[in-house]
C-alpha cells in the first residue's frame, strides 16, 4: 500500500515542476506536450538516446519526450502492431526495409521540405548521400548516424607474428593478394601453426586471420568495390555480374581457405567485438558501430581500410533511417527533437564510438571534431584515415537506399548464399539459380538526382 | 411478489451476464480477428495503406510466385510434422509404459521427464543452440569422444529438421502424463483376465493397453500435428536473425514463421493472412480427416455395441 501511494506522490509534483519550469519562457506560452520516440540498440545505446530525450525535454521546457525501447530484432513487428492499432510514435527510428515499403504510403514527414523552412538548419549542412530518398526531392528518412565498414584489427596479433599492421589510408590499401597471405599469416591453430605452414591443422584453429557477418552489408561492400551492384543501372538483378559474383567468392574463398571461420565455427564467436578483443580473430570486416564496444573494453586495437578490389577500395554509408511519422499530433515537437537527435543532441553518442555525425561541421570544425573523433579508446589513431577520409572521400551509399522492395529481395539473397558459404555451391551458380526467382520481385531503384 | 416467468428471465439473464465474459473474450480474441483475417486474405493491406480487394491473388502468388520460399516453408512444415509426432508419440508412450510400472524413484523421474514443458520453449531453444552447436557443443564433443563423426544439426539443410524433432521429443512431458492417466485409468481386471488366460506381457500391451488408450493416442496425434504445423518459437529462436529467417537456405522456415515474415519483414499483411486461411483450412482437413478414420482403429468402451 505505501509503495502504491508513493508513486503518484513522487510523480505529480514531479509533472506539475515540468510543467510551470522557470526560466524557460516557452514554457510559460505552451502546452505541455508528450512526445514518443521509438528506437532499438544495445544497453550504451539505450542509456544514451535515454539521456538524449531527457535533455531535449529539460530544454525545451514543455515538451516530455517518452522513449520507447524495442529489441532490434522485434522492431518491425512492434512499429507495424502500434501503427496497426493507431498508436505510432511521433518519430523514431526505423529498418530500411519497413521505412521504404512505409514511405510508398506517405507515412513519413519529407525532410528536406522540413529543412527547407528551418530557420536554423540547411539540407547542405549534412553529409552527402545520408538521405533515405524515394525521389529527388522527397527525404522520408535521415541516416540515425553515419557509419562506414573497415577493417579492425587487435594490434598485438600483429605483433606476435612480426607483421605490418593494415594501412589505414586510402592510397595505400591492400591488394587482395597481400590480404588473404596476411590473413594466412594470422590464422594459427592450437600448435601454434599458421596457415601457410605443413601441418597446419585446420580443424583446430585458436585464431582466424578475418571474420565477417553473413547479411549483406559486409558481401555488398565488397561487390560495391569491385565495380558490381545489387542491381545493374537499369535496375535489373546485378549479382550475377562477374564483377559482383567475382568479389563474393573472394570471401567465401577466405573460408575455404580456413582464415575465416564457416557458419558453423562462426557460431562460437559471440560478436565480432568479442572476435577482436579474445582475438578469436586478428581482423574483422565490419562497421563502425563496434567502436563502441572495442572502446569500452579498452581493446587493443586499430582500424585499417578494407583490401581493394579490381577496381578499388571504398566504403558504404549504411545506418538505420530517422523517420517522423506524419500522423503525430504534434508534427513541430517531432521536428525538433529529430533535429536535436540528428545534430548536437548526439553529441555523446559520436563520443563513444557507437555513431559518426551527420552533420559536416562537426567534420570540418576542428572544436567539434576534437570533442567525439579521438583519438581515444573508441577512435583509435587509425579512425581519421580508415573511417572518417573513407566516408567523407570515398563512400558510396549502401543498397538499402537505392533499391525498392529490399527486404523481400535481402531475404532470397541471404538465403541463396547460405550453401555459399558453406561451400557446396560458387557465387556464380547460386546467383544464376536465382536470378529467374528473384527477377519477378524486383521494381528497380529510386531515383535519387 | 414476481411472478414465475420474470424470475425464469432474471435467472436468464444472470445466466447471460455469468458467460459474457466468455463469450465477449470469444468473439472479441477469436471470432472477430478470424473474420478479419478472411477478409483482409482478399486484399493488399499493409499497415498505413488502404486495403484494396484483389480477390485470389494472394493465394494464387503462393503457387505461381517464382520464390522458392512458400514451398520451401511447407516442405520445411511437412517433414516436421510427419517426423515430428510419430516420433514424439512413440518415445512418450514407452516413457508412460515405463512410469506405470514399480520402479524405484518413480516420482523423481516423472517430475524430471515433465520439466522441459516447464522451461519456457524460448529458454530451452537457446540451451539446445549451445548444446547441438556443431564445434565445441556438448552432444558432439561426446560424438567425437566415442569415434563418430559428428553432424552439424542446426547448421546443416539435411539435418536442421531432425534437430529440433529431437528437441521437440525431449519436450513431450504433457504427452507422457496424458499417457499416464490413460494407462492408470485401464481397469485391472482386464489385465487379470488375460493372465488367467496365460497371456504375456506382450499379450497385454496389444491386446489390453492399446486399445483401450486408442481414444488418447488419437488425441494425441491429432493435438500434435496441429501444434507441430503452428510450431514458431524454435526456428525463430534457433535459426533466425535480424536478417535471416529459418536457415540455413530457408531449410527451417516452418510455416507460421513463414507467416510472420510475411506480415512484419515485408510488412504484407493481406498476404500473410491468407497463409494464415491456408494453414487453418490444412488443419481443420487434418482434423476432419483423422476424426472421419478415427472410428475403424480407435475403441471407445462407453461406445460398444453388445
Amino acid at each position: 500500500m505505501q509503495t502504491r501511494m508513493r508513486l503518484p506522490a513522487l510523480v505529480i509534483p514531479l509533472l506539475l515542476v515540468g510543467i510551470v519550469h522557470p526560466g524557460t519562457g516557452r514554457a510559460a506560452n505552451k502546452e505541455p506536450v508528450t512526445i514518443k520516440y521509438a528506437y532499438w540498440g544495445s544497453p550504451q545505446e539505450k542509456l544514451a538516446v535515454e539521456k538524449a530525450c531527457a535533455e531535449f525535454s529539460k530544454k525545451s521546457g514543455y515538451v516530455t519526450v517518452v522513449p520507447v525501447y524495442i529489441p532490434e530484432q522485434d522492431y518491425d513487428a512492434k512499429v507495424t502492431a502500434m501503427a496497426a492499432a493507431g498508436d505510432t510514435p511521433d518519430a523514431g527510428y526505423c529498418t530500411a526495409q519497413l521505412a521504404s515499403i512505409w514511405s510508398g504510403q506517405g507515412k513519413f514527414v519529407n525532410w528536406f521540405e522540413m529543412l527547407a523552412k528551418d530557420p536554423d538548419l540547411k539540407k547542405t549542412d549534412f553529409v552527402d548521400g545520408i538521405w533515405f530518398q524515394n525521389s529527388p526531392d522527397n527525404a522520408y528518412g535521415i541516416s540515425t548516424a553515419v557509419e562506414a565498414f573497415g577493417l579492425f584489427y587487435n594490434k598485438a596479433a600483429f605483433k606476435d607474428a612480426g607483421l605490418k599492421e593494415p594501412p589505414s589510408r586510402f592510397d595505400q590499401a591492400w591488394t587482395w593478394d597481400e590480404f588473404v597471405k596476411t590473413a594466412q599469416l594470422l590464422t594459427i591453430d592450437r600448435n601454434g601453426k599458421n596457415a601457410t605452414q605443413p601441418g597446419f591443422d585446420p580443424t583446430a584453429i585458436k585464431q582466424f586471420g578475418v571474420t565477417f557477418e553473413k547479411w549483406w552489408g559486409p558481401w555488398s561492400v565488397h561487390v560495391l568495390n569491385n565495380g558490381g551492384d545489387f542491381l545493374t543501372p537499369d535496375g535489373k538483378f546485378g549479382l550475377t555480374d562477374p564483377a559482383a559474383t567475382k568479389a563474393i567468392q573472394r570471401l567465401a574463398d577466405l573460408i575455404k581457405l580456413h582464415v575465416a571461420p564457416n557458419p558453423i565455427q562462426f557460431k562460437a564467436i559471440p560478436s565480432q567485438a568479442a572476435a577482436i578483443q579474445a582475438r578469436l580473430a586478428a581482423m574483422s570486416m565490419h562497421g563502425q558501430w563496434i567502436n563502441l564496444d572495442l572502446g569500452a573494453a579498452k581493446a587493443n586495437y586499430d582500424i585499417g581500410v578494407l583490401p581493394r578490389m579490381d577496381r578499388n577500395t571504398g566504403t558504404i554509408l549504411i545506418s538505420g533511417v530517422s523517420v517522423i511519422f506524419k500522423d503525430s499530433k504534434h508534427p513541430a515537437e517531432a521536428w525538433a527533437l529529430s533535429k536535436y537527435l540528428a545534430s548536437d543532441g548526439a553529441l555523446p553518442l559520436y563520443q563513444n564510438g557507437l555513431w559518426m555525425p551527420t552533420m559536416k561541421k562537426f567534420y570540418t570544425d576542428p572544436a567539434l571534431l576534437a570533442k567525439w573523433a579521438g583519438p581515444d579508446a573508441a577512435h583509435p589513431p587509425g579512425f581519421k584515415g580508415a573511417m572518417m577520409d573513407m566516408v567523407l572521400n570515398h563512400s558510396r551509399p549502401s543498397i538499402t537506399y537505392y533499391v525498392k522492395n529490399f527486404g523481400k529481395l535481402d531475404s532470397m539473397v541471404s538465403a541463396a548464399l547460405d550453401p555459399v558459404w558453406q561451400g557446396e555451391q560458387t557465387a556464380e551458380q547460386a546467383m544464376k539459380e536465382l536470378e529467374p526467382k528473384i527477377t519477378p520481385e524486383i521494381q528497380g531503384r529510386y531515383q535519387l538526382k | 411478489m414476481n411472478g414465475f416467468g420474470s424470475a425464469r428471465r432474471r435467472e436468464a439473464a444472470a445466466g447471460w451476464l455469468f458467460a459474457m465474459p466468455v463469450i465477449l473474450g470469444w468473439v472479441i480474441f477469436v471470432a472477430g480477428p478470424v473474420l478479419v483475417t478472411v477478409f483482409l486474405a482478399l486484399t493488399d493491406y499493409n499497415v498505413g495503406g488502404t486495403p484494396r480487394f484483389v480477390g485470389a491473388e494472394n493465394y494464387r502468388r503462393f503457387f505461381t510466385s517464382a520464390d522458392p520460399s512458400f514451398f520451401a516453408s511447407v516442405r520445411a512444415t511437412a517433414l516436421y510434422g510427419l517426423l515430428s509426432v510419430p516420433a514424439c508419440i512413440a518415445v512418450s508412450f514407452l516413457l508412460a509404459l515405463l512410469l506405470n510400472t514399480k520402479v524405484r524413484l518413480r516420482g523423481l523421474f516423472r517430475a524430471a521427464l515433465f520439466v522441459p514443458v516447464i522451461i519456457p520453449l524460448a529458454a530451452s531453444s537457446v540451451i539446445w543452440m549451445w548444446l547441438f552447436q556443431p564445434d565445441f557443443g556438448v552432444v558432439n564433443f561426446v560424438i567425437r569422444a566415442l569415434g563418430m563423426s559428428a553432424p552439424q544439426w542446426l547448421a546443416s539443410e539435411r539435418t536442421v529438421i531432425p534437430t529440433m524433432v529431437l528437441m521437440n521429443v525431449w519436450l513431450s512431458g504433457n504427452s507422457i502424463v496424458i499417457f499416464l492417466a490413460a494407462l492408470q485409468a485401464v481397469p485391472r481386471h482386464l489385465y487379470e483376465a488375460v493372465e488367467v488366460e496365460g497371456g504375456n506381457a506382450w499379450h497385454k500391451l496389444v491386446h489390453i493397453t492399446l486399445p483401450m488408450v486408442s481414444p488418447t493416442i488419437f488425441f494425441v496425434v491429432v493435438t500434435g500435428f496441429i501444434n507441430a504445423l503452428q510450431a514458431f518459437v524454435q526456428p525463430a529462436i534457433m535459426t533466425s536473425d535480424a536478417y535471416h529467417a529459418g536457415g540455413p537456405n530457408n531449410a527451417s522456415l516452418l510455416y507460421v514463421l513463414f507467416i510472420y515474415r510475411e506480415a512484419f519483414r515485408f510488412s504484407k499483411l493481406g498476404s500473410a493472412s491468407a497463409a494464415a486461411v491456408l494453414l487453418f483450412a490444412v488443419i481443420a482437413a487434418l482434423t476432419w480427416f483423422f476424426f472421419r478414420f478415427s472410428r475403424s482403429f480407435v475403441y471407445y468402451e462407453a461406445g460398444e455395441r453388445t
